[in-house]
Parts: C-alpha cells; sequence; structure tokens
C-alpha cells in the first residue's frame, strides 16, 4: 500500500512539473489575422520543452495542492481510518449460548455461573466508568456468532439483555468469534476498550495474541465434570439397496469412566431390545454393534442420568427396505429380475443400456458391451488404471482368459482397463456418471472353481457400486443447527466436543482489566473533506488561469 | 458564451452628459432629426401666417386681428407626433471577440447600451431604439425598443442579438424598411468584414442620401494587437478568418497593417465616405480590466459626433 502511495504521489509530481516545463503556446490570436493570410514570415523552430523553476510559480503549488489532497482523499477512501481517540469504556461482552451450558456444575448449571460472570462483568464496567461515557454491546456465540440489538448505556439495562438469553443445543465453534475479532467493524457506534468472552471453553492460544487493543478478557465460567454420552453412530448399509444391516454406536467416557452405566434401546414399539452394560476400553469408550431389524424411529439412552444430558438420549431412523431399481433397456432383462431389483417401477436409481444414445438417460448408466467370450485365446492386459475402484479384488490373470470384447472408445470415458492394441474394455465417466463393462456376468455355478464366472460379477457389482456411490439415501439422524437449534425426535445435539465437559479451565485477564481506556471514536471518513479541499484549489487554480490568461503558469 | 459586463457609466453619469451636451448648439443641421417638428399633435408650437392649403380650422383670429392687417391670417402650428429613431447595427462576427484583454464587441456593446439608454429616457419618452445585428440570420436581428421602461432591457437584447453565430454576409433585408428619413444609424463595427457585393456599403451610401444620418464607429484593435505581437517578436498568427497559424515577423506585421488599412478604406470609399465617423484606437497595452473600462468612459464622454446626438438645435 505505502508503495503504490510513493509511486502515486511520485507520478503525480513528476506531471506536475512536466505540465510546468512544456512550453505555452506562442500562437497569437489577432482579430485582424485574415490579413495575415498568404504572408509568412522566418519563425526559429522552438523546443515543445524549457527549464521552468516550477516553486516560483503559484499555480504549481495550487496544482500540486489539489493534487496531493485528491491522492489523500483516493488512500483514505481505501483505508479504514478511525477518528480522535477519546476518554471511555465500551464493552462488548460475548456469551457462549452452547449446549454444553446446560450442564450441571455442582448445584447449578453452567449457564448460572455464565449470567453470575456477566453480572460481575457488568458491575465492574459501571464501577470503573466514574463519569465517563459507557457503552455496552451484547453477543452470543455457538456455531454462529449473534449481536444482540444496539449499543446499550447502563449496566442494568444489559444485565436484562443477558437475562435474556439461553443457551441452545448447538454445537461451539471457537472460530468464529476468532474471525469477528478480527474482523473490523465499520461504522460501530460503540468502539470497544474490553471484549469479555464468557464460556465454558478454555480460552483458545489465539486468544493470546487477540489480546490488545481491545483487551480481551477469556472468562472460563467451567470446571471438569464427568460425563458419559454418545460420540458415534454409524450405519453399515448395503452397499446396493442402502438398507441399513448394522448400527455402530460409539460412547465416550470425560472425566472418569463412571461404574455401572448401561445402554438401553428401543424400538419403534417402545420395547426395549437391548440393556447392554458398558464395557469400556482403554481410551474411555465404548463401542458396540447392533444388528436392528423392522425399519422406524430406535432410541437408544445412557443411564444413569449425568451433568451434560443432550448425548445422553439419540433417536435414529431406520427407512423402510428399499428395493434397487432399475431402468433395463436390454433385449433380455432376467438377470436383474434373477438379483431381485425392480426392473418396472420408476423412478430408477440406475439405467443399464447396450449403446449410449443420444438422448442418454439421466441417471448412472451401465453400458453393457457384447459379452464375454470364453474360447477366445488369451488376451494380454495393456494397461490398467491403478487403484480404480472398478478393479477392485479383481484377478487380472483371469481377465485375460475372459476373452473381452473391444469396446469403442469415446473421448468423455476414461479408460480404466485396456487390451493389446489398445481395446478398450472398462471404463467410466465421472459426470454424468456411466460405465462400460464388457458384458453381462457369466453364470456362476455353486461349488465349482468357476473364476471366469466369480471375476465377470466383480467387473459388474464393482461398476454398480461405483455408479450408486452418491446415491442420497435417508440419514439415520440429523444434527441441529442455526435454523434449527431445537433437538427434537432423530435431530440431535451431538456436535463434537460439545460433550467433553471435563477440560481443565483457562481464563484470559480479569475482570478487574475493566477500566476506562481510550476508544476510537466512530468512524468519520474524511475522504470527502480532502476531495471537497482539492475540487476547491482546482476550481481556485482553474479560475486564477481564465483571469491571468497566458500569464497564469 | 461570455455575459456583457455591466455599463461602465452610471445612470447620473449619463444625465450629466446629456445636461452638457444640451448646453451646445448643434453646429449646422446635421441631426435635426432629434429636433422637434411641426406637425399635427395637440402640443402648440407657434403662429405662422397662413399660406394657401392650411386648415381653415387653425386659423386663430383673435392673434389675426390683433395684428392690424385684414389680410393677414395667422395660423395655430403644432408639433409634430413623428418619433425619433436612433438604430444601432452591431456587428457580432468573430473578430469582434478579440481582443482577449479588451474585447471590440463589449465595447461596441457599451456604445450602444449608452447611446440607447440615453435616447429612452430622453424628455419625450417616446423615442425608439431599434437594436440590430449586423450579420449572421436575419431572423430575430432586430429589437425595439421604445420608452424610458424598456431602457432597463438594452444590454439584454444586446446579449441576445450576439449569441447568434455571426458570418460575413450583411443582414439589412428588415432593417431598411424600419429606417424612416431623419433616422441616426450608426454601425459599430471593425470594418474588417468582406462586405461582398458592397451591399452593406451601397446601403450606407443610400442611407445617406436619404436624410438619415449614418454614423461609421470604427472600432480599431490594431494598436494593441500590433503591440502584443511585436512584443513577442516571433511566434505565430491565429484568429478568425486564418486556416492554419502563419509565422511572423515584423516584415509581415507591417504588410498585414497595410493590408487592414486599404481594406478599411476602400470599403468605406465604396459607402461614399474618406473615413469613419468615429475612430476608436485601442490603447497599446491594457494591463488590466480596469483601464478597458476607463478607456471606453474616456472615449465615450469626449467623442464629438456622439455629443452632437443630444445638442439642441441651433
Amino acid at each position: 500500500m505505502i508503495v503504490v502511495a510513493a509511486g502515486l504521489v511520485a507520478a503525480a509530481l513528476l506531471g506536475i512539473v512536466a505540465a510546468h516545463m512544456v512550453r505555452p503556446s506562442e500562437e497569437l490570436r489577432l482579430s485582424a489575422a485574415r490579413f495575415f493570410a498568404n504572408l509568412t514570415g522566418q519563425t526559429p523552430p522552438q523546443s515543445r520543452w524549457r527549464l521552468a523553476n516550477p516553486l516560483t510559480s503559484m499555480a504549481f503549488w495550487l496544482r500540486l495542492a489539489a493534487v496531493g489532497l485528491a491522492l489523500a482523499a483516493l488512500l483514505a477512501a481505501c483505508s479504514s481510518r478511525r477518528g480522535a481517540p477519546t476518554q471511555g469504556l465500551g464493552v462488548w461482552l460475548v456469551m457462549d449460548t452452547s449446549a454444553s451450558l446446560t450442564a450441571q456444575q455442582g448445584d447449578q448449571a453452567r449457564w448460572a455461573l455464565a449470567q453470575a460472570a456477566a453480572d460481575a462483568a457488568l458491575e465492574q464496567a459501571d464501577a470503573a466508568r466514574g463519569e465517563l461515557p459507557l457503552c455496552i454491546r451484547l453477543f452470543s456465540f455457538d456455531l454462529v456468532l449473534s449481536a444482540h440489538g444496539d449499543a446499550l448505556s447502563t449496566a442494568a439495562s444489559a444485565r436484562e439483555a443477558v437475562n435474556r438469553m439461553a443457551p441452545r443445543a448447538l454445537g461451539t465453534d471457537l472460530s468464529v468469534v476468532q474471525s469477528w475479532l478480527d474482523t473490523p467493524v465499520p461504522g460501530e457506534t460503540c468502539p470497544p476498550t474490553h471484549v469479555v468472552v464468557i464460556s465454558d471453553q478454555p480460552a483458545p492460544a489465539w486468544a493470546n495474541q487477540a489480546a490488545g487493543n481491545p483487551e480481551l478478557v477469556w472468562q472460563d465460567i467451567a470446571q471438569p465434570v464427568d460425563n458419559v454420552g454418545f460420540t458415534g453412530l454409524s450405519a453399515l448399509r448395503d452397499p446396493l439397496t442402502g438398507q441399513v444391516a448394522e448400527i455402530s454406536v460409539v460412547i465416550q467416557a470425560f472425566g472418569r469412566v463412571p461404574n455401572g452405566v448401561h445402554l438401553t434401546i428401543r424400538n419403534p414399539a417402545d420395547e426395549i431390545i437391548a440393556d447392554e452394560p458398558a464395557v469400556w476400553r482403554a481410551d474411555q469408550t465404548w463401542r458396540l454393534a447392533f444388528a436392528l431389524g423392522e425399519p422406524g424411529q430406535y432410541s437408544l439412552a445412557l443411564e444413569p442420568a449425568d451433568a451434560y444430558q443432550l448425548d445422553d438420549h439419540a433417536a435414529i431412523d431406520l427407512g423402510a427396505a428399499t428395493e434397487l431399481s432399475v431402468d433395463c433397456r436390454l433385449s433380455d432383462c432376467q438377470w436383474f429380475a434373477g438379483l431381485g431389483w425392480n426392473t418396472t417401477s420408476r423412478p430408477a436409481a440406475l439405467a443399464v443400456v447396450s449403446n449410449l444414445e443420444v438422448p442418454e438417460p439421466d441417471i448412472p448408466t451401465l453400458v453393457v458391451g457384447p459379452g464375454y467370450e470364453l474360447d477366445q485365446p488369451t488376451q494380454p492386459i495393456r494397461d490398467f488404471r491403478e487403484g480404480d475402484p472398478l478393479l477392485a479384488d479383481l484377478n487380472f490373470d483371469v481377465v485375460e482368459l475372459l476373452g473381452l470384447p473391444s469396446q469403442p472408445g469415446r473421448p468423455d470415458f476414461l479408460p480404466v482397463l485396456r487390451g493389446a492394441n489398445e481395446t478398450i474394455w472398462l471404463a467410466r465417466r465421472d459426470e454424468p456418471p456411466a460405465v462400460m463393462i464388457p458384458g453381462l456376468p457369466l453364470t456362476v455355478e455353486p461349488g465349482a472353481d468357476d473364476s471366469a464366472g466369480r471375476a465377470s460379477l466383480v467387473i459388474f457389482f464393482n461398476s454398480v457400486r461405483w455408479l450408486l456411490r452418491s446415491r442420497e439415501l435417508p440419514p439415520l439422524y440429523t444434527l441441529t443447527s442455526a435454523a434449527e437449534p431445537e433437538a427434537s425426535g432423530t435431530r440431535l445435539a451431538l456436535h463434537p466436543g460439545e460433550g467433553d465437559t471435563a477440560q481443565a479451565p483457562r481464563s484470559l485477564g480479569s475482570l478487574e482489566a475493566i477500566t476506562p481506556g481510550l476508544t476510537s471514536s466512530p468512524d468519520v471518513p474524511v475522504w470527502p473533506l480532502w476531495l471537497l479541499a482539492a475540487v476547491g484549489l482546482w476550481a481556485l487554480e482553474r479560475i486564477l488561469s481564465g483571469v491571468r490568461g497566458d500569464k497564469w503558469r | 458564451m461570455p455575459e456583457f459586463e455591466p455599463l461602465p457609466l452610471r445612470a447620473a453619469e449619463l444625465e450629466r452628459f446629456r445636461w452638457r451636451c444640451r448646453q451646445q448648439l448643434r453646429p449646422g443641421l446635421v441631426g435635426s432629426h432629434l429636433t422637434r417638428r411641426k406637425g399635427q399633435s395637440l402640443e402648440f408650437r407657434e403662429l405662422v401666417a397662413y399660406t394657401p392649403g392650411d386648415d381653415l380650422r387653425y386659423v386663430d383670429w383673435q392673434a389675426s386681428a390683433r395684428t392690424g392687417d385684414e389680410d393677414a391670417l395667422l395660423v395655430r402650428s403644432f408639433l409634430a407626433e413623428e418619433q425619433m429613431t436612433l438604430v444601432v447595427s452591431l456587428d457580432t462576427r468573430d473578430s469582434l471577440w478579440l481582443p482577449r484583454a479588451l474585447p471590440k464587441r463589449q465595447v461596441a456593446a457599451w456604445l450602444a447600451e449608452a447611446i440607447a439608454t440615453l435616447v429612452l429616457r430622453g424628455r419625450a419618452g417616446s423615442d425608439r431604439v431599434i437594436l440590430h445585428r449586423l450579420f449572421g440570420a436575419s431572423a430575430n436581428s432586430l429589437v425595439e425598443l421604445h420608452g424610458a421602461a424598456q431602457a432597463g432591457q438594452v444590454r439584454s437584447v444586446l446579449q441576445r442579438l450576439a449569441a447568434t453565430p455571426s458570418d460575413e454576409v450583411p443582414n439589412l433585408a428588415h432593417l431598411i424598411p424600419k429606417l424612416p428619413p431623419a433616422a441616426v444609424w450608426m454601425i459599430v463595427t471593425d470594418l474588417y468584414f468582406s462586405d461582398p457585393g458592397a451591399v452593406l456599403a451601397r446601403q450606407a451610401a443610400a442611407a445617406s442620401r436619404g436624410a438619415r444620418w449614418v454614423i461609421v464607429v470604427d472600432l480599431n484593435s490594431w494598436p494593441y494587437e500590433a503591440g502584443l505581437a511585436e512584443r513577442e517578436r516571433s511566434g505565430l498568427i491565429a484568429g478568425p478568418q486564418l486556416e492554419r497559424p502563419v509565422p511572423f515577423d515584423q516584415q509581415v506585421l507591417s504588410t498585414a497593417r497595410e493590408a487592414s488599412t486599404q481594406h478599411k478604406q476602400r470599403w468605406l470609399a465604396s459607402a461614399g465616405r474618406s473615413k469613419a465617423d468615429i475612430v476608436w484606437d485601442w490603447p497599446v497595452s491594457l494591463p488590466s480590466a480596469a483601464l478597458g473600462r476607463e478607456f471606453f468612459r474616456h472615449r465615450f464622454w469626449h467623442e464629438p459626433i456622439i455629443q452632437q446626438l443630444f445638442m439642441r438645435d441651433a
């Protein structure tokens, strides 16, 4: 910025000096000019430039001042300038309203402790202000940071506003606080001398660097309390149908591992179908898996209740079993019916065609080649795409015996497996998703050593799984969000880290530091004034130029 | 377009000028058009001897009886109601915008405003002034003003007339019918126009022959402009009617001066004159605008032809 400003100033200075060294026009306008037609005299050639000392010219100084002010206005407009600092106290109170503030700590909720800390901060500000002006702004943060109303001028009104706040079933994102503190707020009517964060999270490392102007005071009101809660719920699904086959649960103990913890699972009919005692691992986790049968909503509960209860309960939804629907455009679709896939219902999740004709299906498409010819001699593999999911678990020795047919190459497809002479055996396309396979799987004889048939099946199912990889399946549960902050049904408050109520507290600064200081007044843009002055000087220079004519240089 | 500056003569000064002129008797018959003539108004003028053809209703029988001569009849005569007419034709071509220190068009406007104001605010109050743009389109080239009430409009009318671009062709079609006998026609110009076919010169000559008083005012800025050029010594000359700037030296200046003088004399000769009635030569140097105003005041105050306009008849 400084380099650019210096460059602009230097260029302007050079331009003005050059303008003064330009020889003024020597043309003399006479009313009797018509009588000079056809007359020519001798006049020596003259340079356009002349030596001139600009320092003795009022015009030079006026122009220099005008250009200087215009440049200053430009630079001022590009940077944020604050007005003159004044003595006062501006307190920004930032309350943590994440779900962990509902935790019990001794005989009090953490939220009550946070409110008490806010009271103390406001009391300190009120006592320290003396006769000086005080302004207070309230903010809260969990997953997002929100401002609560305009600036307040009394501690009492701020206290009432804090009492209207409440924790929400949301996680804690300290990065939003960090980025907010790092971003100046233009036009702020309550410039802060102190930012007081009241949270149950320990002061992060970046807060040390943030402490300055304004001064950051981080009040961690938490004391470690033990807690057990769900930290992971995941489903093992059928890769083709998406049907949930098994539920995996991870439970974590924060602080000391308690005794007597057990998990009860209730089915959609609210009947207890499992009641498991905790088996803790060394990392204080308890992992278990369940195979759940009928679809519907299951509830999971940890008992006995502990300090933080929002992670003691969970509900998951097992959707009804779905069958894979296929839009089969082959002449014979019996093979798919044999797999139990539905070839008639729509919308389909997969299209199967023998040729990609325009218009193509608008769903993932399997392009099936003419089929395998086992009686062909061995066909060596020329090259393949290493690690490609279409080739997972595929035996390349067997592939060379399959009699793979050559597929027509397409520029939008990525070859995955090629034979001699660069014949394409297997290829895929990311968008829109499509896979070219040699043919439908060969018939596998149960019990026989039918490696060719198994290889053809691997190719087929690898391709189908890859095509269906991005299919959207109904989730087991959702997390609360800023838009929907209430935990209800399968909308859970299992935000990462929120159940860790056993962290060692760490505060930064103290409330006694809230004393009056220098506060920047609200941003007052000065560039319009500078620009106005530049225009005024320029107009004055032009007026003088008009009055004095050619003598004005 | 620059506005004309206010007249550098106050109203009281104009009246003092008129009063001073009225103290003098006009030499000869020139300018008699501004005196009262006999006519048929209701304002009695004098008793004159009856001559055949006089209206018997105006015979003053009592006055005739007092003469003691039975054959002598006296008839009452009355002031005429004829309007006195002053026409000021302004040259507004581009050359009149120069020199920049004191444009000829500004001096022309001051002169027109001063004389027109004096006429319109005269004792009769019914004289008329016609302001006329000498060159350019004939539409809206004439404005008639009557009486003291319209004296305040003179400058704005002049401004409006000067706003129309002018060429080299005199614009007289509408003017000539407005020139009654005994009118004053003042042509204010720098005489640099070409006047193709000597149209203007012939009309001026014809007007003079028709008992109009034609006053040619030559605004001659050559002394000042030549002084500028001589101080520069060399360089380029530019200006109206010159396609491209030309270099000059002392020889060129001298030749051009001779050419301009001959040009003026040729036109004056074709108008039946040996010289212009009024020649105002610009000073060689005009270091300030105030000096330009003083130049006008001095020339106006001491210009004998202008004084004659307002003298009493002999």
